[in-house]
């Protein structure tokens, strides 16, 4: 039996040595995480200074079991975009990071949609039992097959937060992925083999790059394009450059021509992050219906500045210059505030209330200019305007969509990656970017509309039979900031006269005594659109609104104000300055006139 | 003996077979002369032309003998090739009148076109389409092309030429028209089907609507050619839709728009004239359209009619001492025998009170809106696989057209040439501009040629990447503003806003420099003819400027049109 | 004789195979309870049942020098433990052996046979991985059905929250060894046995943890995958999916081990029957681990 007992004893000695000479164990080192990672994975550059490998590993962020050896085991439960949301809180939002933010970003607009949704869900036809109100509710089920939710899921569901980053080629592929989505260097995460055992790892900044809002902001308001210039076509894709139609292209086979750029823009470089905060962008924590709710920003903040002492915000601005790695040391005693609190940190205020702007991408100076004292923004008779219905130089218009839904065909579905039936096809009648209309904005005020949108849906079945039961009509004029400020203005007739600018439509306008008399251009009934206005006619000569508004609370002049309006027009001949000083008691002077009291150099 | 006769019994009916069979047999002896026993009812073109069907229908070589085979058959006996033989003997001046004129020479598209590609040092005509007895036909177009000049023969042949009265047209809706005289003269419906009383060609398409001379000529024979971007097309409020497929919109009907003159429009306000019943050959006589024996340089000079012969001129100017408005007060008799009330040019209308306002053509106020195509972009390709280009299929050619199927796959090529896409930056209606024509008016300009040339050869190599021709006289770029009498009149003018102190109208293009690269086009180029004329500074300013004139008029007429009242002014 | 080691063993076998008529599964059954304890001893100097478990086993097995090694000899021979037990109780149910036995013995051997099982089960929990935690929510909420005191007791098997794998380990490391070994020092009077199979045996289960890979641990954020219990619990965990959890998981598990407790008790009679029924409801058990098996991960 010893000798047994021997043998069995040397077959322990020699497994042991064998496990000794396989498993190479490392020696810990000082400071630095053990992550058996990098016994296969190499990364050359780390995430961003704040994140650096050495110091705090892989599976802090990549998650799977650091620990082991091999590849199986290594990999279970591994992430390959920590960033994505399913996930957030496990990886960026765990404790001791960024603890707050994938709760704030679950919930901002981004992620949830409910703007897009509620739209949908109210004016396509769509069975209110199966309503939702965040793009993750029709993820994780099959819900929602009414038209509204399944021209969503199929059309405009590839914007949000929640899609899968990477999943499909091109544009598509890049959007989404949750933190990753915008918080990533796009062009230092060229596609690679990770199997290799060094390989780029991509960058991580704060210093989010206009790009990496035009994935997505670039269509719809196509509030990206416009601020870059870019205004999407008519689709010629002209002038052809080697044989065919040129580079200026966008996704989805669009085109656009070069218009003239945002002056923020053109003139100052900024960005779209140096407007738009970070509590604006990823939410305060509260869910928002709309857009507006949630962004925090407006002219006035910057043009119009309160400067207060910060007190309590200082620390949250100096953690935010010193995170933006680019700013230039400034104190943050006085400051702005975004409309929701949220502390400028791009701006130093000297002693005297100087303002100085930093760009956030380089902390390049650029010359800062407060909302001039004058009587131009002083005139109580435009108090009511929005900085936009003057300053915006073009909007983008798309007049007439068509919508029609093949049944017969299928198409992909893009919150679950699968092909389901039912294809979309848009089309559209005409596109325009001059003479923007105006109406009443929700908040009361003067400011621009475009068509947003003005759908003609049409549906058919199997067969490719029109379903006439089914067809659909839903006008509506959106209002939104083009982001195409420019410095020039329009003339006082350009809006005062100007019936599409009105929102009558283009056409000839005739302003008599009883009211006004218009023609408009465009026959819609004999374009065959089944309506009897033109498509850029918001109101009727009536004052009576033909198309629906956005908004609750937004509007088209209404009867009171086109008269108002155009009867100004009377004396803008002549008296086309702010200085003047008939329209500062405007009622009382035209009364004056009217009896014969004031003098009239036209009237010889 | 009873078995012998049923035994060749059966011969008997064979043999009566064979008359019967002889008939249906063909027999070289049909005499295709006799037309009307096939074409049984059919019309007389008219009653000065009662004759036999072979005295258009056949050439006299071919009359005296029978007549073996259909083809030949004249079709279109005005067709240019043989309109002297068939035609000449009774409207030898018509047809010489039809030789100079625009519509056979086309002298106005092919001389400006050659010019500014480069191709003749003048616009003034030197070839035509069909043979003419003064000016040569077009030269072969080069197998090798290399430069813009090399390239215009080609073009204008194989695209611009659809529309010449010798050229058989597509046989697409809209488009069907007969040859030669037949092409004005002989009524083809937008679908057409011959509905006129011969049973053989009842219900055939490419047929005229009816074996008759169209009389008055309506307003549809006119837009067989005369649409697209053209006037012609104003006159009924026809806009092209954008090529790209997703403008082949609305659904409504409940399947794709149907096409006419291969494209889909949108419908924008016609002419008052033409929503009054006018037809086109109402306004232009025989002399605008066949000439008037001259040959024709181009339209500016062609057309004659003006709109003072009805409505009267501008308050008393003598040079309308042979105006018809004192006939006008009875009315107008239109080619359908329908009486117009006309309204004459009246002094108490707020804006023709304006003296300035004198050297404006009617249709500078008067147009509601017009054709403003900006940059078109041609691109002959001959490459095999043309798939590329299937998303603007449909442009108004049939060739182009053709090479696709109903979805949009690719059909096989044709070897040889390939086809011209042409292309636009952007098109729109409103926002005219002004300039001066060779009478010295100011009227509607539009950007005419703006062209960016691109030739790929059949290997891929591109020969020319859009490129800007140079003029024929190297005085510069091939782009030119040309005026145009738009069409879309309307009662009530334009706003003055529309012109005065708009950039645009004056030829500065829209708004200022920095809009871009695409905006530019909009910026006016001098015209063909060294007649014609853009605003010069001085008119510029004046039109620019707010002056305290302008300010007076424009306060006037509004005052006139809101009616502001207003109480005596008490001196005190 | 040290030419052919194995020979010796083999003469052993069969001595002892002579000696009682048995098998040496109750050797067998010791000698791999010794290893797992002497190899849970080492494995507790690194184990800590509080904070992030997971993580601590992840790292046991990934970074301590030869814990992998350890983790794999301490689970081999904990299975063959109870492989082994079962074998032994077999084959002593085969013979007939609760015929001579007293009622109380044999009940508390019954009892020793049920304390393996549960050993097995706090070692799976012990894991600290998705299946882990599954196990011990599983357990926590089978003890809750018992029916009058179900609530109470099980709390004192489990306590849900953060310090979820201190009583489990608690029962594993310390009481349900100690009474593993109180009972067993009733059922032989040597404690220790013959050290002759002892090493063999240990290098055999070396031999085998180098070979031998256990299942990936489960990170417990993971969502996309079904987690499945010890493999001698999968039956009743396919059954818990469909009836009722006081019928499947706490009176059917109990079933076969009941009435093995109670043969002795059973009349002559009625014996073929009594023995007929415990083994048919082994052999059912048994099916239905097999069935799991196969249809578990098929309907995810």
């Amino acid at each position: 039996m010893k000798k047994a007992s021997l043998v069995a004893l040397l077959v322990i000695a020699g497994v042991l040595v064998l496990i000794f000479a396989k498993e190479r164990f490392r020696e810990k080192e000082e400071g630095a995480p053990i992550d058996n990672c990098t016994l296969c994975h190499q990364p050359q550059g780390d995430p961003s200074p704040s994140h650096p490998v050495r110091v705090i590993g892989c599976s802090i962020c990549h998650l799977g079991n650091p620990f082991a050896r091999e590849e199986k085991r290594a990999h279970l439960g591994l992430v390959l975009n920590p960033g994505s949301l399913k996930v957030a809180r496990l990886t960026c939002g765990r404790r001791g990071c960024h603890e707050d933010l994938p709760s704030r970003v679950e919930k901002s607009i981004m992620a949830t949609n409910q703007g897009i949704l509620t739209a949908l869900q109210n004016r396509w036809p769509h069975d209110q039992t199966e309503s939702v109100r965040e793009v993750s509710q029709l993820i994780s089920s099959s819900k929602g097959r009414s038209m509204a939710l399944d021209h969503y899921r199929k059309m405009c569901g590839g914007c949000h937060l929640w899609k899968t980053r990477f999943r499909w080629k091109g544009e598509m592929g890049r959007r989404g992925g949750g933190c990753t989505n915008c918080h990533i260097l796009e062009l230092s995460a060229p596609r690679q083999d990770l199997s290799h055992k060094r390989f780029l790892h991509p960058q991580l900044t704060t210093r989010i790059p206009n790009e990496n809002c035009l994935k997505c902001h670039n269509r719809s308001a196509r509030t990206g394009l416009s601020y870059l210039g870019r205004f999407e076509s008519e689709g010629y894709g002209t002038p052809f450059e080697g044989g065919q139609p040129n580079n200026r292209r966008l996704s989805g086979g669009r085109f656009y021509l070069e218009l003239r750029p945002d002056v923020h823009h053109q003139k100052g470089g900024l960005a779209c992050i140096d407007c738009h905060t970070e509590q604006g962008v990823m939410g305060d924590g509260n869910s928002y219906v709309h857009m507006e709710e949630q962004v925090d920003i407006r002219c006035k903040t910057c043009h119009e500045p309160e400067v207060k002492p910060l007190g309590g915000k200082e620390e949250l601005a100096q953690r935010l210059k010193r995170v933006n790695g680019k700013q230039p040391p400034m104190d943050h005693i006085r400051g702005i505030l975004s409309t929701k609190g949220s502390p400028l940190y791009h701006l130093r205020i000297s002693g005297d209330n100087e303002i100085r702007f930093y760009r956030k991408l380089d902390g390049k100076e650029i010359a800062f200019r407060s909302l001039r004292k004058d009587q131009i923004h002083g005139a109580p008779y435009h108090k009511r305007l929005t900085c936009q219905a003057c300053h915006s130089a073009w909007m983008p218009q798309c007049y007439g969509c068509h919508v029609a839904l093949l049944k017969g065909e299928g198409q992909r579905d893009w919150l679950n990656g699968k092909v389901s039936p039912g294809r979309w096809v848009e089309g559209r009648s005409y596109l325009r970017f001059e003479r923007t209309s105006l109406g009443i904005w929700p908040n009361g005020q003067i400011g621009p509309f475009a068509p947003g949108c003005q759908v003609f849906l049409d549906v058919f079945d199997e067969q490719g039979q029109h379903e006439t039961e089914n067809a659909h009509l839903s006008l509506t004029m959106a209002s939104w900031d083009p982001h195409t400020t420019a410095l020039s203005t329009p003339t006082c007739m350009a809006c005062h006269l100007d019936p599409k600018v009105l929102g009558l439509g283009d056409g000839s306008l005739k302003v008599t005594e009883h009211g006004l008399e218009f023609t408009p251009l465009y026959e819609s009934h004999a374009s065959g659109l089944g309506i009897h206005f033109p498509l850029d006619a918001f109101v009727s000569p009536e004052g009576l609104p033909l198309q629906q508004a956005s908004r609750k609370g937004s509007r088209p002049f209404n009867l009171g104000e086109l008269k108002r309006i155009t009867r100004v027009a009377y004396c803008l001949s002549c008296h086309d300055t702010y200085r003047d000083p008939i329209y500062l008691e405007w009622e009382k002077n035209f009364d004056r006139f009217q009896s014969g009291k004031a003098y009239c150099e036209g009237l010889k | 003996m009873k078995s012998l006769i049923l035994h060749w019994i059966w011969i008997i009916p064979v043999i009566s077979l064979f008359p019967l069979l002889s008939l249906a047999l063909p027999t070289d002896s049909t005499d295709f002369r006799s037309c009307l026993e096939c074409h049984n009812g059919i019309e007389r073109m008219d009653k000065d032309h009662a004759f036999p069907c072979m005295t258009c229908h056949l050439l006299p070589e071919d009359r005296g003998q029978p007549l073996d085979t259909h083809a030949k058959v004249m079709r279109h006996p005005a067709a240019p090739e043989h309109v002297d033989v068939l035609c000449g003997a009774c409207h030898q001046r018509e047809i010489s009148l039809l030789r100079n004129s625009l519509h056979y020479t086309l002298a106005g598209i092919i001389g400006q076109t050659r010019y500014l590609w480069g191709a003749q040092e003048d616009p003034m005509p030197k070839y035509a389409p069909s043979k003419h007895p003064v000016l040569k036909p077009l030269p072969p177009s080069t197998s090798m092309p290399e430069t813009v000049a090399d390239l215009v023969d080609d073009l204008l042949q194989r695209r611009c030429f659809r529309c010449h009265l010798g050229q058989v047209p597509p046989q697409r809706k809209g488009l069907y028209r007969g040859l030669g005289c037949g092409a004005c003269h002989v009524y083809y419906a937008d679908d057409g089907v011959y509905k006129g009383g011969d049973a053989t060609l009842w219900g055939k398409r490419g047929y005229p609507e009816k074996h008759a001379f169209a009389k008055p000529i309506p307003v549809e024979q006119c837009l067989h050619c005369h649409n697209g971007p053209r006037v012609g097309a104003d006159y009924v409020g026809l806009f092209e839709h954008d090529y790209h497929m997703s403008y082949r919109t609305p659904w409504r009907g409940g399947s794709l728009p149907e096409t006419i003159y291969l494209m889909d429009h949108h419908r924008l306000k016609a002419d008052i004239h033409q929503e009054r019943g006018l037809l086109c050959v109402d306004c232009h006589d025989q002399g605008d359209v066949m000439g008037r024996g001259k040959l024709s340089v181009s339209q500016q000079e062609a057309i004659s009619v003006q709109c003072e012969q009805c409505h009267g001129p501008w308050d008393g100017d003598k040079k309308w001492a042979s105006s018809d408005s004192e006939q006008a007060d009875k009315g107008f008799l239109d080619r359908q025998g329908r009486m117009h009330p006309v309204p004459l040019w009246e002094r108490s209308v707020p804006a023709h009170g304006v003296e300035e306002m004198r050297g404006l053509h009617c249709t500078s106020c008067h147009a509601a809106w017009g054709f403003y195509d900006y940059g078109p972009s041609l691109l002959r390709d001959d490459r095999a696989d043309l798939s590329r280009w299937g998303p603007w299929r449909l442009q108004g050619d049939e060739r182009i057209a053709g090479l696709f199927d109903q979805t949009g796959r690719f059909l096989e090529t044709v070897d040889g040439p390939g086809p011209w896409f042409l292309s636009w930056q952007f098109r729109r209606w409103e926002n005219l501009h002004l300039g001066v024509d060779n009478k010295k008016r100011i009227v509607p300009f539009r950007p005419h040629y703006q062209y960016m040339v691109s030739f790929v050869d059949k290997k891929g190599r591109v020969v020319l990447d859009s490129v800007i021709p140079q003029r024929g006289d190297k005085s510069g770029k091939g782009w030119a503003y040309m005026p145009f009498y738009p069409h879309t009149v309307r009662p009530r003018g334009r706003s003055c806003e529309d012109c005065h102190g708009e950039k645009l109208a004056v030829g500065k293009g829209y708004r200022g420099e920095d809009w871009g690269p695409d905006l530019p086009l909009t910026k006016a180029e001098e015209p063909v003819y060294p007649r014609l004329r853009l605003l010069n500074q001085t008119e510029a300013k004046r039109v620019m400027e707010k002056t305290p004139r302008f300010r007076q008029m424009r306060h006037r007429i509004l005052r006139e049109e809101m009616g502001v009242q207003r109480e005596d002014p008490k001196k005190n | 004789m040290l030419r052919y080691p194995h020979l010796s063993l083999k003469r052993y076998f069969s001595e002892a195979k002579a000696k009682d008529g048995s098998f040496s599964f109750a050797v067998l059954a010791w000698w791999s309870f010794l290893i797992a304890l002497i190899t849970g001893a080492l494995l507790a100097f690194h184990y800590r049942p509080w904070g992030d478990v997971f993580r601590g086993v992840s790292y046991l097995t990934g970074v301590i020098p030869y814990g992998s090694f350890l983790r794999t000899l301490h689970y081999l021979s904990g299975q063959f433990f109870l492989v082994f037990t079962l074998a032994h109780a077999l084959e002593f149910f085969w013979k007939g052996r609760y015929g001579s036995a007293p009622p109380k013995a044999w009940a508390k051997l019954t009892l020793l046979l049920s304390v393996a099982f549960l050993l097995l089960f706090t070692g799976f929990i012990l894991k600290g991985d998705k299946e882990g935690i599954h196990a011990a929510n599983v357990m926590y909420h089978l003890a809750q059905e018992v029916p009058l005191i179900g609530p109470g007791i099980s709390g004192l098997f489990i306590r849900p929250g953060e310090e979820l794998f201190l009583l489990p380990y608690l029962y594993h490391v310390i009481i349900l060894p100690l009474i593993v070994l109180f009972f067993l020092s009733q059922h032989r009077k040597r404690i220790l046995p013959r050290g002759d199979l002892g090493w063999p045996l240990l290098a055999l289960l070396s031999c085998l943890a180098l070979v031998y890979r256990i299942p990936p641990d489960i990170p417990p954020h993971t969502e996309w995958v079904t987690p499945t219990g010890p493999w001698f619990f999968q039956g009743i965990q396919l059954l818990l999916r469909y009836a009722p959890p006081l019928l499947v998981g706490v009176l059917w598990p109990l079933l076969p081990l009941g009435l093995m407790a109670a043969l002795p008790l059973v009349p002559s009679p009625h014996m073929r029957w009594a023995r007929l029924a415990t083994a048919g409801s082994w052999g059912v058990h048994g099916m239905f681990i097999l069935l799991a098996w196969w249809l578990i991960p098929r309907l995810g």
